[in-house]
């Protein structure tokens, strides 16, 4: 933002050049309403830590739903997936959309703190990957036969796609801190400068 | 050269009675960056300081400093430090903001 106008940093605030559908996202992801519920970092925390745990339930479910013939890996990505849209809600409404809104609506902070989750994340999936092939190889040079490697292979994917989509919110969840004593209350009418 | 940026944002916005929604509204900005910047956990760009100060319709270094600030009532009545004066102001003693 340091090269706008001071024409574009208005319209950045009040998104008046975005789509509807802009202008309903902005308001949504800092909707107040939703400030109470991870107001403090605890609860930012177990927000995060739940989300990763349902993340984690779901793609159980999903492997095992291609893995075995049974019920219980779809209705445990069913229960998964009913509780995640909530959560990711929370997460997007704790970062106020810093990873879904177009980067004309962030401000140079916001956009500063999206590159920082971005770089975290893309270093740690950097090292998850790495560990992740290094151990297929050296099960392959131990003898572990394409085949049986298979499936293994498959749900790492799995897992490799949804740790590069969701590390990012993730970390920008976790680096969130908390907001000031609101002061509207005390000035209701703003006086000009 | 020092990575923090003091600044009296905090004192100026409360003694105008602007609220941090209003001021971020009115120079581009997400309140909770005002709150930030406000409580040294983000130092703006010079762009976003010049645009605050022309907001308060103040020089930005009124309002931001590499040095802490001095206490208003030091530098409006010359109290406290001894070095009170036009050419006291703005860059020595405690911080206020």
């Amino acid at each position: 933002m340091t090269t706008g106008t001071h024409g574009e940093e208005r319209r950045m605030a009040t998104g008046t050049d975005g789509t509807r559908y802009d202008r309903w996202l902005l308001r949504t992801m800092n909707d107040a309403r939703t400030k109470r519920f991870h107001a403090s970092r605890g609860a930012r925390h177990r927000i995060v830590a739940a989300h990763v745990g349902t993340t984690a339930l779901g793609l159980t479910g999903m492997v095992g739903c291609f893995a075995s013939a049974a019920l219980w890996p779809v209705a445990s990505l069913l229960v998964a997936l009913l509780v995640w849209v909530p959560l990711t809600g929370l997460l997007n409404s704790m970062t106020r959309g810093l990873l879904e809104l177009r980067v004309r609506f962030l401000d140079e902070r916001q956009v500063a703190e999206r590159g920082t989750a971005h770089l975290w994340a893309y270093r740690i999936n950097s090292w998850l990957l790495t560990a992740a092939l290094l151990g297929f190889y050296v099960l392959w040079v131990a003898g572990t036969s394409m085949a049986d490697l298979a499936g293994p292979l498959a749900a790492t994917g799995l897992v490799a796609y949804a740790v590069h989509r969701l590390l990012p919110l993730w970390i920008a969840a976790l680096r969130v801190r908390d907001e000031p004593q609101d002061d509207e209350e005390e000035w209701p009418a703003p006086v000009s400068a | 050269m020092s990575e923090h940026v003091h600044n009296r944002l905090a004192v100026v916005r409360a003694e105008r009675k602007v609220s941090r929604a209003a001021l971020a509204e009115a120079v581009g900005a997400h309140y909770q960056t005002i709150g930030y910047i406000e409580r040294g956990q983000y130092n703006p760009s010079l762009d976003l300081a010049l645009r605050i100060a022309a907001y308060f319709r103040l020089p930005v270094e009124a309002l931001f400093s590499l040095e802490p600030f001095r206490p208003l009532t030091d530098e409006v009545y010359g109290t406290g430090s001894g070095r009170d004066g036009a050419d006291a102001t703005a860059h020595t003693g405690r911080s206020t903001g």
